[in-house]
């Protein structure tokens, strides 16, 4: 058959034959140098394609970073779709940008590239780049030099027109001079208010006009979904409370624990000291103390003697005295005899390093062991508070069983444990920030179990010795609010409306008067008004209300003459304001340091607008299409 | 071809074929070769020179950062001389007059610009050259001039710019609806000095009095 396969494979047929054969030859391996993968493409930009799978690891890096910021939870305002979008929407820019920036040919040398490679904190020992660490650090991350040099190289170029586009703005003195002189501007204003005062027994607002208010405008007045729970708490202080503790056990733990009841001994006293030191040898020191003592037995008043010999700068003038001392605080000797006297009585000589001191002590506090009364009422606290403790999570553990155990009532539970079902108020989604309120349980509060079925929720732990299981009492839907209920709110703003525009018109008129010619102080003189006179204003005055501030800086100036207008008060008040002057803002005024920090802000917004406005106008001449869904 | 051909008779055959056909292939070869040297070559000398390009650049953009503008203003002209219609002179244009403008020559600062829009090699350079341009010549109160440089920009993204410059423009000429229209639109699309913008619209918005 070989035979006949070659006799026939002669000639033409076998040519196209090898030719055919030799097509997946010759194409072997040619996707890798056209850039076609197998793999699904999220977008095409300019050419170049973002695949899924780098589209993904992308948003997943964007994720941990946002957790990082959000202490470890994603806001809700992040969705899927949105993280989604804006990292696509930015890995196109960045592939744009890069792209552009190969286009035009900009190329960053091998000096650029390693200088730049020999700034990276990872590759450097001791502040300074190591080549050895560079080649591990490489292998680690599965790179070869060469790969990685080709990456800080495109880096750069990027870097390099992105840099050209953002930080060559530019804000010329000019410019600057007109930007302080309108930024910087004072006018000169007097204004006056037309309160809105009215006779209180006016009625200003009937009944019927309130109900109208309140039937017309049930959005302003909505009370969110709100459900009243019933639960039971559980708690290491309520399950101690309950801890009956056998007397026998405080007196053992009293008898075990002698050295806590027992209070630091603390005795009043004062001395007499003679000094031993370079005027004074020993012998005389103890010659003179042995005299005062002697006065001392016979009845001498020690503060007396104290005064008038003792050498001890300190506590001579007090008569000796040292109040109350502490175990610990006096030199050896001293505290040794100090603290072996009786109340009242004078001590003998006692020699330390300071010279010879005669020491009686005044008062002695505390000391020895409080007896059991004293302490009674604290061991028991103590002891149940340490049962509780090792009950806790035994207890918590059975109220999660029997809660689950029967999942349509509380009452078991609360019958096996002896705790108490107490009933909350009125709780929105929102919640309280303390106790029952918290997010946790109105998560569990507004779940499908709770709130739909009506069932127990599980153990919620509130804190590491409170835990709390709720059900749902009573569930009410979002609803306006009854009528009785908001009737006083919606009288008062209906009220303040209505003043308020009682001002507001006699405020038109008033600035019609103005216009036609009357001043300021003639109107408010008719009309028994303060006016607050010639004030000299800037765009951030604040000593004055902000509405009268912008009104008095949109009004325009015709020459030199006035110009009004009116500007409503958050009161409800009226102004009525005359602009008699515009003073441009002093660019003379304006320092060094202020001009440069200004132009260096106005020149960054403008880059960065650059850029962006750079970017959009890629997208606009380049093709991009989103396969991505 | 004949059936059943002894081996010498094919040896015999190929040097015949060979002789025939084989200058043509060594020819076609040659000429292959010489075609990918050419291509990689080429390829070799425009990186180089891009290199070069880049290398200059980067010693010009560390003159203006220590401030020595002399020595940047004559790499400036190295790379117009060696460089011409490389984006590295766009660069060193734009940057030049921001640092022309920074030391009051801002006429100087005009030529840098002029250069870029009419020698460029990048449309979006040309017309961020432009709304430079024209926000120069507002600052010296050339109102015409500026209008002219604004004609430069075409392209929707650079559009919310032109307005907040056009709008300006027309402030200057006194003709306030229009610089109304111009800044509103300018607010809307996001333009820089916001502030500025809103500023001026405070007054143009209100009601004439």
């Amino acid at each position: 058959m070989l035979q006949a396969i070659r006799d026939k494979a002669q000639g033409w047929i076998a040519w196209v034959i090898v030719g055919f054969i030799s097509i997946p030859f010759a194409l072997w391996g040619i996707q890798e140098y056209l850039g076609v993968s197998g793999e699904p493409v999220a977008a095409k930009v300019a050419g170049s394609e973002i695949s899924q799978r780098q589209l993904e690891s992308s948003i997943e890096r964007f994720r941990s970073q946002l957790r990082e910021v959000f202490g470890g939870k994603i806001p809700e305002a992040y969705s899927d779709e949105a993280l989604r979008k804006q990292v696509l929407d930015g890995m196109i820019s960045d592939y744009l940008v890069s792209g552009h920036a190969q286009q035009q040919g900009i190329r960053a040398g091998d000096g650029m590239v390693r200088e730049e490679i020999r700034q990276y904190p990872t590759f450097q020992k001791d502040g300074k780049f190591d080549a050895d660490l560079y080649k591990l650090s490489l292998q680690q991350q599965g790179r070869s030099p060469a790969q990685f040099e080709n990456l800080i190289r495109q880096d750069i170029s990027v870097d390099v027109l992105r840099r050209a586009v953002s930080d060559t703005s530019i804000v010329s003195d000019a410019e600057l001079d007109s930007y302080i002189s309108l930024k910087e501007q004072q006018r000169l204003i007097s204004y006056l208010v037309v309160t809105n005062d009215q006779d209180a027994d006016t009625e200003l607002v009937t009944d019927a006009e309130i109900r109208a208010w309140y039937d017309e405008n049930p959005a302003n007045y909505m009370q969110p979904e709100q459900v009243r729970l019933e639960y039971l708490e559980l708690s290491r202080d309520i399950i101690a409370s309950d801890i009956s503790i056998d007397p026998a056990a405080i007196q053992t733990y009293y008898n075990d624990h002698q050295q806590s009841w027992t209070a630091d001994e603390k005795r009043s006293m004062r001395h007499i000291l003679f000094t031993v030191d370079s005027k004074q040898s020993d012998a005389e020191a103890k010659a003179a103390a042995e005299a005062v003592l002697a006065q001392l037995h016979d009845g001498a008043d020690f503060a007396q003697l104290a005064q008038e010999h003792s050498a001890d700068p300190g506590s001579a003038n007090a008569g000796g005295d040292l109040g109350v001392v502490d175990k610990g605080v006096m030199v050896k000797p001293f505290e040794d005899a100090a603290f072996a006297l009786e109340k009242g009585q004078i001590s003998e000589l006692v020699r330390s390093r300071f010279g010879y001191h005669i020491i009686e002590v005044t008062d002695i506090e505390g000391g020895g062991v409080k007896p059991l009364a004293d302490v009674e009422e604290s061991i028991r606290t103590q002891l149940q508070q340490d049962e509780a403790e090792r009950l806790f999570y035994d207890y918590a553990e059975q109220l999660a069983n029997l809660v689950y155990d029967s999942p349509d009532s509380l009452v078991p539970a609360a019958e096996a444990l002896g705790v108490k079902v107490q009933e909350s108020d009125w709780l929105a989604r929102t919640g309280n920030p303390e106790g029952i309120g918290t997010s946790k349980v109105m998560l569990a509060a507004f779940g499908d179990d709770v709130k739909e079925q009506g069932y127990n929720s599980e153990v919620i732990e509130l804190d590491t010795e409170k835990v709390v299981v709720v059900r749902l009492l009573e569930h009410r839907d979002v609803a306006t609010k009854p009528f009785e209920e908001v009737s006083d709110l919606i009288r008062q703003q209906l009220e303040l409306k209505a003043k308020s525009e009682i001002a507001s018109k006699k405020a038109a008129t008033l600035l019609t008067r103005l216009e036609a010619g009357e001043t300021i102080d003639v109107v408010a003189q008719s009309e028994g008004l303060d006016v607050e006179a010639d004030k000299q204003v800037s765009r951030d005055t604040s000593d004055i209300p902000s509405t009268i501030i912008s009104a008095a800086f949109a009004l325009q100036q015709s020459g030199e003459q006035s110009a009004y207008t009116t500007a409503a008060l958050v009161t409800g008040n009226h102004a009525v304001i005359e602009l008699k002057s515009v003073t441009d803002g002093d660019v003379a005024a304006t320092g060094e340091a202020a001009r440069n920090e200004l132009s260096k802000q106005l020149a960054d917004t403008r880059g960065k607008k650059a850029l962006s406005a750079y970017i959009e106008w890629l997208r606009d001449t380049n093709d991009i299409e989103i396969l991505s869904e | 071809m004949s059936e059943n051909l002894t081996e010498e008779q094919q040896v015999e055959e190929l040097k015949k074929w060979w002789k025939e056909n084989g200058r043509s292939i060594i020819f076609g070869g040659v000429i292959g070769i010489a075609l990918i040297g050419g291509w990689r070559g080429w390829q070799g000398y425009e990186d180089s020179q891009a290199e070069k390009g880049a290398a200059l650049y980067d010693k010009f953009t560390t003159h203006l950062v220590t401030q020595q503008v002399d020595a940047a203003r004559a790499d400036r002209n190295a790379l117009v001389d060696d460089f011409s219609g490389t984006v590295y002179v766009d660069f060193a244009n734009l940057r030049m007059a921001m640092t022309e403008t920074g030391a009051g020559n801002i006429d100087a600062a005009i030529l840098r610009l002029q250069d870029v829009i009419t020698d460029g090699s990048d449309k979006g350079l040309m017309q961020l050259a432009s709304l430079r341009l024209a926000r120069l010549y507002l600052g010296q109160g050339k109102v015409a001039e500026a209008r002219q440089a604004l004609a430069g920009v075409s392209d929707a993204a650079f559009e919310g710019e032109s307005l907040a410059i056009e709008g300006q423009i027309a402030l200057k000429e006194g003709n306030h609806e229009a610089a109304r229209i111009a800044l509103e639109a300018a607010r809307e699309r996001g333009a820089a000095d916001s502030e500025m913008i809103g500023y001026l619209l405070q007054q143009l918005e209100s009601p004439k009095s």
